[in-house]
């Protein structure tokens, strides 16, 4: 079997300053000097690729992963992935930075992810494109079934696949029929494994396959007319002296003030 | 007196509302993040304390450790509970363990004098928040700040990332109130200076609770100026080069409040976004404009003058000085991942002089990655310099395979922390720098003294004769 995890590098929020919370110019925060991180939904993915190629037997499944973009930073995860025993990681070449858009990002994907691959793994979610449509749009693409919220795989009796996923009504758990995309959100397991520094120094001929990224023009499902901030700008004003009466004290005084009670 | 015995007797000392025993609470106190791992994994193979006792005055901890010295109970004092070298394990069955988290009193903060007084258990981001509220600092900034108790960073002899300009803890520590094992009361006064015979301060400061409690500590204080903070940061690539501009930097006289080097696996790890496969020196001056502006400009001139060295943006450097210390949040997390990835990291900081640092760093990266298994990251920084030497702070990270929660320590960290002690120690350097002793490091105490082990152990001898402080800590069992 040919799995293929599609990863993305996102910037880790956590280490911004505040002052790059304030939106100038651009259309969101200040991102330049945020460290990247593989996105935690990918991570998942990449981490449950993994456990199913181990409970399956290694020669059976075959890893891939795929990540738009080839920053020295995304090329070290690469790195990383091929030292924890991913068979081919591919970077999509493309050029500056551009805004995410999941339509895109799918048409970027779609030419390498229609290699063979009869499981396609992606995270639901990530800092900078909250909207889970990736997989959507790769398996209409594909014409791949589609499996939202998927939190675990198993390998099941003759060679199955077991999917569990969350939905409205519970847990769902099913065994994969046919090539599937898998969007996969609310892991339990959050966390990538680490490679040790033997593993590193054994992959280190290897290394993945900058890939060129494919022509767009005129092929996006939707044309971008224009963009829009909305005015979401919110009255603050930090408490910090005094103990509790005072501090009660002053939040219903602004509560007040702000016409909220 | 058996575990029901202590109890009692506690209970009549402090009151019942005070001592606590149970289970759960007894396990996660048998233990410091020297055994994170086994904590995480809910295996505890320390003697469980008979209970933990919250003091709030001077008094009852006077009580407390003359009825322990007639009783022969030990007691193991605890502050923050951010030790890592496994100083708040209770080795001796049925100790029992005194937390000074309730004495958090701020008694003074006097802007004239430039000192602040409080009680053993204030929390340092509280006094420093508090001082900054009135343009003052403390200038004591361990990574360990949101939760570091202000007794505790004395008993273990603490450092701040800002050591190069404000000095550690025993540069600021003024004066104090200690409680010592035949239950009196000590004071040390607080005055500028004096030569009045030995400075009786170092005999409390780094105690590890092995001699006395400490009840009250003052502080110096200083000037804040975070407006006039100047961040540099440099990649370059290699060590050696590294050690040389951060000892030109001391010697040429230049007291920037940070002066740091990473390795390139330790860099790769912090600053993955802009370091590439490079070495990292950071810099940040502070203080008055003119003296922070002149800092700043003399080291940019000094390392500029060393074309290896490629400048960054400062912007980076002053991100990560935003996020540099590690909170209840970061530990809760740190728990999380460390079970789902079943890769830890540890740490093991000593000091030496120059021309010392760069063959020690060498010898132990060499011989732990021949001897150890499973590493993941094995790199180190300075992060402290002085104009005879630094620290180095060897960060290591390995997969746990194949092992109980009980067989992380002897497999890994003791194996990884006995590499670092021997090269140190065999090239005249300490093995501590600012963690401590703890009971993991007690083995090389007697090298680590040398001849001057007399003085230690006399110290042991005179103060707690009867061998109820923090037994097994600095000072070894025998």
């Amino acid at each position: 079997m040919r799995v293929l995890v599609c990863f993305k590098m996102v910037p880790k929020l956590e280490d911004l300053l505040d002052e790059d919370w304030q939106v100038g110019e651009g259309l969101g925060p200040e991102l330049s000097y945020a460290k990247m991180i593989i996105n935690p939904d990918d991570q998942s993915a990449l981490e449950l690729a993994l456990r199913l190629r181990e409970a399956r037997s290694p020669e059976e499944t075959y890893l891939a992963a795929l990540s738009l973009g080839h920053s020295d930073q995304a090329r070290r995860v690469a790195q990383s992935l091929l030292a924890l025993g991913f068979n081919q990681v591919g970077l999509i070449s493309r050029d500056g930075q551009e805004p995410f858009a999941p339509d895109v990002a799918a048409l970027r994907l779609w030419p390498w992810a229609q290699r063979d691959f009869q499981l396609i793994l992606t995270g639901a979610r990530s800092a900078d494109g909250q909207n889970g449509l990736t997989a959507m749009y790769l398996a209409e693409l594909l014409a791949y079934r589609l499996i939202t919220e998927v939190i675990e795989l198993r390998a099941g009796a003759g060679g199955k696949i077991e999917v569990e996923s969350l939905s409205d009504e519970g847990l769902v758990s099913q065994n994969l029929l046919g090539p599937s995309v898998l969007s996969v959100g609310n892991a339990p397991s959050a966390f990538l494994r680490v490679p040790s520094l033997k593993d590193r120094l054994k992959s280190a001929p290897l290394a993945p396959e900058i890939l060129a990224g494919p022509q767009l023009a005129g092929d996006s499902f939707a044309e971008l007319v224009g963009l829009e901030r909305p005015d979401r700008r919110r009255q603050t004003r930090l408490v910090s002296e005094g103990g509790a009466e005072e501090k009660a004290a002053l939040i219903l005084k602004a509560l007040n003030d702000w016409g909220l009670r | 007196m058996n575990r029901a015995e202590i109890v009692e007797s506690l209970k009549k000392i402090v009151g019942p509302d005070r001592v606590i025993t149970e289970e759960g609470l007894l396990k996660e106190a048998s233990v410091d993040r020297f055994r994170k791992y086994e904590n995480i994994c809910g295996v505890y193979t320390q003697p469980l304390p008979a209970a933990i006792l919250y003091v709030e005055k001077s008094a009852e901890v006077a009580e407390l450790l003359k009825w322990a010295s007639s009783q022969g109970v030990n007691l193991v004092p605890r502050a923050g509970v951010s030790a890592t070298e496994g100083g708040l394990e209770t080795v001796v069955p049925d100790s029992v363990v005194v937390d000074c988290s309730r004495m958090k009193r701020i008694i003074s903060i006097d802007p004239v004098n430039m000192q602040a007084t409080c009680e053993a258990g204030v929390s340092l981001q509280v006094l420093d928040d508090k001082c900054r509220a009135l343009g003052l600092t403390t200038g004591h900034s361990p990574q360990s700040k949101p939760l570091a108790l202000m007794g505790g960073l004395v008993a273990t002899r603490s450092i701040g990332q800002f050591s190069t300009l404000y000095g550690g803890i025993e540069d600021m520590l003024v004066g104090l109130e200690a409680v010592f094992p035949n239950g009196q009361i000590t004071r040390i006064k607080n005055v500028p200076r004096r030569a009045a015979g030995p400075d009786i301060r170092q005999v409390v400061l780094g105690n590890e609770g092995g001699l006395c409690y400490i009840t009250e500590v003052t502080v110096k204080l200083f000037p804040y100026y975070p407006e006039n903070n100047h961040f540099m940061g440099y990649l370059l690539a290699d060590m050696k080069l590294g050690f040389e501009i951060l000892r030109e930097v001391m010697v040429k006289g230049y007291k920037p409040s940070i002066a740091r080097l990473y390795d390139h696996e330790d860099g790769a790890y912090h600053f993955s976004h802009f370091a590439g496969d490079n070495c990292v020196l950071i810099f940040m001056a502070e203080g008055p404009a003119g003296v922070a502006q002149a800092t700043a400009a003399g080291i940019k001139a000094l390392v500029e003058a060393h074309p290896e060295c490629q400048a960054v943006d400062p912007k980076h450097i002053e991100r990560w000085f935003a996020h540099l210390n590690w909170d209840p949040k970061a530990i809760a997390e740190e728990r999380v991942e460390i079970k789902e990835t079943q890769n830890i990291g540890h740490t093991t900081e000593i000091s030496a002089n120059w021309s010392e640092l760069y063959p020690i760093y060498q010898a132990v990266i060499k011989r732990v990655r021949a001897e150890v298994p499973d590493l993941t990251l094995l790199g180190g920084h300075s992060s402290h310099g002085y104009i005879n030497g630094a620290n180095i702070y060897f960060v290591y990270y390995y997969n746990l395979v194949n092992i109980k929660p009980e067989e992380e320590i002897s497999k890994y960290h003791l194996a990884i922390k006995k590499i670092i002690v021997e090269e140190t120690l065999a090239r005249g350097g300490s093995m501590c720098h600012h963690h401590g002793v703890g009971k993991h490091r007690v083995a090389w105490i007697k090298e680590e003294y040398g001849s001057s082990y007399y003085i230690l152990k006399t110290l042991k001898e005179a103060f707690d004769p009867n061998k109820i402080m923090n037994m097994g800590d600095i000072w070894p069992i025998e």
